[in-house]
């Protein structure tokens, strides 16, 4: 075989070694950090913000706009949470339909400020009822389920072509940026190894995430669940009584072990589906990725979300 | 299309590269490295439809000494799931690797 030392141009758009750029990120943190203005970056939800730390470290601001605890899907920033961030040269965004005011907002952005949206090259996933979904409510079917995060995979990507984000717009920490997307993903390696080894005591017959609204396709994927939302993609809507009565049979017909409410949302519905269908009622998941204490941070809601599941499904 | 790929050795190969179906060279193996670099990350483009499956070549050298060895390559092309898939070999190997489209480009 030809032993060739470098490729095309055009095809070959970049290469990384993580253990020669974790020399280079200290390195140029040093030499460069210190003196340079930081990029200030504001985020439209709380996940993005950690993510925008992890990836940009001690080079970036980070403003948060949604604050834990609120609600991604009813947020619109008003346009004095927007004054606030008019220096900022980035708007992140979660993408896949969740923010449906943006293409209102971009057209009021100040001269230079750009939006990114972070799931743009993320796969996207259907509600529909298959291989991922045991029966869905009929206003969300075939929609794209936005809820991105709940897959630690599409996490380590996401920060990946964050870091390309960040290096469009600020060159100078190019390797910085990218060291500490590969350090990140390397650590969400270990969380998902983490996530396996924590629910691989559930049976697979048991493994049925029935939860308040559609948002844990991505973790059904990954995980080799399938999902059984009491409610849409968006928690819209109470769900219907006749949608409600079916719900309660696919529970009992499934054996289902445990359904689970949620930190935000009302929790009254699902506690009285656990009463008539016999599944115990599970301690709340972090749906939306607004999580409080420590599961504001991605790490944190994913080892909540895995915990809350194993123990109630095994 | 743009792809995102690692490719991860179980020993390090002498000579390695990664290819599109048409021959075309996506990554080669640096003259730069250590015995100790077994995983390489690289970014590419291919003309390719989101719902035609993927095919790639990857050719690897090892030493007579090496044992039986395994290369890994993962992929992550846009809008499209993560896939990995890992091949053994024993001297040298050459593999069409062939990954298929599970989920949609959002539009
Ligand atoms: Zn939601």
């Amino acid at each position: 075989m030809k032993k060739i030392l470098s490729a095309p141009a055009g095809y070959f758009l970049g290469m990384i070694n993580p253990r020669l750029f974790s020399c280079m990120m200290a390195i140029m943190a040093l030499a460069t950090g210190a003196a340079q203005a930081r990029l200030k970056v504001a985020t439209l939800h709380p996940l993005l913000s950690d993510l925008a730390q992890n990836v940009g470290g001690e080079s970036v601001e980070v403003v948060s706009l949604l604050k834990p605890g609120g609600d991604p899907h009813s947020f619109d920033p008003s346009p004095g949470d927007m004054a606030k961030v008019s220096d900022a040269r980035l708007i992140l965004a979660s993408g896949k339909g969740l923010e449906i005011f943006l293409p209102r907002l971009a057209q009021t952005l100040p001269p230079g400020q750009e939006i990114f949206e972070v799931g743009k090259r993320l796969p996207s996933l259907r509600v529909e009822v298959g291989e991922l979904f045991i029966c869905c409510p009929a206003h969300s079917a075939g929609g794209i389920d936005p809820h991105w995060w709940h897959s630690i995979d599409n996490m380590r990507r996401a920060a990946r072509y964050l870091a390309d984000e960040f290096t469009r717009v600020d060159p100078g920490n190019s390797a910085f940026y990218r060291a500490n997307a590969a350090a990140y993903g390397k650590r969400l390696e270990a969380l998902k190894a983490w996530a396996e080894q924590e629910l691989r005591p559930i049976p697979r017959d048991a493994r049925i995430l029935a939860t308040s609204h559609a948002a844990f396709t991505y973790f059904c994927r990954e995980f080799g669940f399938r999902a059984l939302p009491v409610q849409g993609l968006a928690r819209e809507s109470e769900p219907t009584p006749s949608y409600l009565r079916e719900t309660i049979q696919t529970l009992k017909k499934n054996r289902v072990r445990a359904v689970f409410p949620e930190h935000i949302g009302n929790p009254k519905v699902l506690a009285s589906i656990s009463e008539e269908s016999g599944a115990k009622l599970g301690r709340p998941l972090i749906a939306d990725g607004t999580g409080p204490g420590s599961s504001v941070t991605f790490e944190g809601m994913i080892r909540h979300n895995v915990s809350t599941i194993a123990e109630a499904l095994r | 299309m743009k792809i995102l790929s690692r490719i991860r050795f179980a020993h390090a190969p002498t000579e390695a590269t990664l290819e599109a179906a048409d021959g075309r060279v996506l990554w080669s193996l640096p003259d730069d490295r250590t015995q100790a670099d077994l995983v390489w990350e690289t970014e590419f483009e291919i003309v390719q439809s989101s719902d035609q499956a993927i095919l790639l070549v990857i050719k690897a050298r090892w030493s007579e000494e090496t044992p039986e060895t395994a290369v890994e390559l993962r992929i992550e092309p846009d809008g499209l799931p993560t896939q990995s898939l890992t091949s053994w070999g024993r001297g040298s190997l050459i593999k069409n690797l062939i990954f298929f489209s599970g989920s949609e480009v959002e539009r």
